[in-house]
């Protein structure tokens, strides 16, 4: 469950790094925090997810959310992650990470190949991890 | 004073029947009337461009406050509809006119020009087989095909298609195709037997896109800000139309009114039109000599259902029920974006044994939408996503079948006693079509899979049709073959809601034609 507390400048960085592999820039920052109200919804329907612990404890949160979205379907970490994704997408800096401004067709065989074993991965590691930390409320 | 026309709403149906009227007689338009915040002039170049030169502003693209990503918690919302300069189009409808839907999710849209705001832009006219329940001919609807084509500019190629998009002259030369538009179709003449065996023909789409300069509007640009940008001069808006009929005077405009109800006087006296001034002026009362109900098919039969106070008839409801059938072209993976295509590439047709109908799709690449709006559908994990927005996504298309809604209608519509409307409609089976299309375009290199398909609920391909359908002999809820509601020339429905039936082409050119020809047999009561 969210509450007012839940740290939401660590959760933006946590995901954020999880995401682009860098820690996140202040302006995106500042527009995750503007977004609060969204971050924060809960409209019911979502499965709830410990938050808290997932930062505190800085756990995978790519390996929790795709276990969680196979799994489970609509969670609020995935709502959490999809939400980062929008603001990193209108960031120029990571304009390349979505972007293929040249063709490079082996390059893309080979990096979805390398990315369908490591979701293969992450998804192992994300079984684990929700249930040895308890990541669902009950 | 006293109105010689009244015309109820500025989308298709109301521009067209105001372009008829104009100039012939004294007409006034009512509307709602909601009108985009800004123009989005900031959004000059393709959204590539945008977010390469840093000028991708998130408060035109997701909203100062996310309101864009509402998707990410609510309902599907179709993209066309999320952005926000974009929500202007279906804002406070369920205020305005609140309905409760079963299996069914409509979008209502009080905004000037209408759900042809978020138009696709496919222009296509009926077929006289199409039209073999209206009581009315294809000979009939011509010449107004030709004078709305002539009006708004339509784009498109002959390549065999007339037959079922219409043969017109005058078209303006069709958008040049993406990559992916351009070896869809070369699959599909390399391979042409085999998909015309599975039922299936490909040509070139017919749009209401301008590829030049068509009176003052300036062509198209191709830099996929549809989504975002609202009132794009290269697709044809109604709100043009009546923009220039404003200008030169010919009609009187008044929006921020809700029309609510209408009653005559008497056999053959006035129609007083009743609503409610959304700036708190209070009730609004207007007399004229016919009333052009051109609401949109939803609207409008409500407008008659209250002024008939009936609670207990369930009119007809049509709706094409849709369908998304996503494909990759393998080779083209790691193809670099194609920042200046139109979304709308190519038609497909179904016509075989697994529909009654002929079944019309239209394929799309997928340069408009943001990525994000689809990278979750990818089974990866959320790196893996990315990756695959990058690197698969310019391979991408999506293919979003219409199925027709025809013989006994799918849906049912009433009035509840609180005057919000109750709506329900029948479960459409899909997904056979789809599978077959994936099969057809397999050998091609274009890979598929059933389980991506998918299929929003009844409502949202914003087609909807048939509650005050035209026949020879009408009753109270029914037009005549000229759109006069019961019989009554005062009265005249010149939307959608007069549709016998609903095939499965987009429906504005029609509903266009239509309002063209009901408003000028209005005129010629009017002049009798």
């Amino acid at each position: 469950m969210e509450t007012p507390e839940t740290d939401r400048t660590g959760e933006a960085a946590h995901i954020f790094h999880a995401l682009l592999g860098y820690p996140i820039p202040p302006e995106l920052r500042d527009r995750w925090l503007a977004l609060d109200e969204l971050v924060a919804a809960d409209p019911g329907g979502a499965l709830a997810v410990n938050m808290h612990a997932i930062i505190a404890k800085r756990l995978d949160v790519e390996a929790i959310e795709f276990w969680l979205r196979v799994c489970r379907g609509r969670n609020r970490l995935g709502q959490k992650i999809q939400i980062m994704c929008y603001l990193a997408e209108l960031d120029q800096a990571n304009y390349h990470a979505w972007v293929a401004a040249r063709p490079a067709p082996l390059r893309a065989w080979s990096c979805m190949a390398w990315h369908g074993a490591r979701s293969a991965w992450k998804f192992v590691k994300g079984a684990f991890l929700v249930r040895h930390h308890c990541l669902l409320h009950q | 004073m006293i109105w010689d026309a009244i015309i109820i709403g500025s989308g298709p149906a109301g521009a067209a029947a105001a372009l008829r009227l104009a100039g012939h007689c004294k007409v006034l338009v009512l509307d709602v009337g909601h009108r985009p915040l800004e123009r989005g002039d900031a959004l000059d170049a393709s959204q590539y461009e945008l977010k390469r030169s840093g000028r991708a502003d998130p408060a035109l693209l997701i909203g100062k406050r996310g309101e864009a990503l509402h998707n990410i918690h609510q309902d599907y919302l179709s993209p066309k509809l999320k952005a926000p300069l974009m929500r202007f189009v279906s804002a406070g409808w369920q205020e305005l006119s609140p309905i409760v839907g079963e299996g069914f999710s409509p979008v209502v849209s009080h905004a000037r020009g209408g759900l042809a705001n978020a138009w696709g832009a496919g222009a296509y006219r009926f077929t006289a087989g199409e039209l073999r329940r209206f009581p009315l001919t294809l000979a009939e609807l011509e010449p107004w095909y030709r004078k709305v084509e002539d009006h708004i500019g339509v784009s498109g190629a002959a390549d065999g298609f007339d037959g079922w998009l219409g043969a017109s002259d005058g078209l303006l030369p069709p958008p040049a195709l993406s990559r992916l538009g351009t070896a869809a179709l070369r699959a599909y003449e390399d391979r042409r037997a085999a998909f015309n065996r599975r039922g299936f023909r490909i040509g070139r789409q017919r749009l209401a896109l301008l590829t030049r300069q068509h009176g003052d509007r300036a062509a198209y640009r191709g830099d996929g800000t549809e989504f975002f940008r609202p009132e794009n001069e290269g697709i044809y808006n109604p709100w043009f139309t009546m923009r220039a009929l404003i200008a030169v005077g010919t009609i009187t405009y008044r929006d921020q009114v809700l029309i609510e109800s209408y009653t005559t006087e008497g056999p053959t006296g006035d129609v007083i039109v009743r609503g409610r001034d959304l700036t708190g002026a209070g009730a609004i009362t207007e007399r004229c000599r016919r009333l052009i109900l051109a609401a949109g098919a939803i609207n409008s039969s409500r407008i008659v259902l209250t002024s008939h106070r009936d609670d207990a008839v369930r009119l007809p409801l049509r709706d094409n029920q849709i369908s998304y059938v996503p494909m990759v072209r393998l080779r083209a993976i790691g193809e670099a974006v194609e920042p200046h295509s139109t979304p709308a590439q190519l038609v497909v047709l179904y016509e075989g044994p697994l529909s009654p109908e002929p079944v019309q799709a239209s394929f799309y690449g997928m340069t408009a939408p943001l990525w994000n709006d689809y990278a979750f559908s990818f089974p990866l994990a959320a790196r893996g996503t990315m990756a695959a927005v990058r690197h698969i996504m310019p391979a991408m298309a999506i293919v979003q079948l219409f199925y027709a809604d025809c013989g006994p209608p799918s849906g049912w519509m009433s009035l509840s006693p609180d005057r919000s409307l109750r709506a329900a409609m029948g479960h459409t089976t899909r997904g056979q079509i789809e599978r077959e299309l994936i099969k057809a375009f397999l050998p091609s290199g274009f890979v598929g899979h059933p389980a991506l398909c998918q299929y929003p609920a009844a409502g949202n391909s914003f087609h909807y049709a048939g509650m005050l359908p035209m026949t020879q002999q009408p009753s109270r809820f029914q037009c005549s073959p000229a759109g006069e509601l019961g019989g009554d020339a005062r009265i005249i429905a010149a939307d959608a809601a007069s549709f016998t039936e609903l095939p499965s082409k987009n429906l504005t050119l029609t509903i266009m034609a239509n309002a063209m020809r009901v408003a000028d047999h209005a005129l010629s009561t009017l002049t009798m």
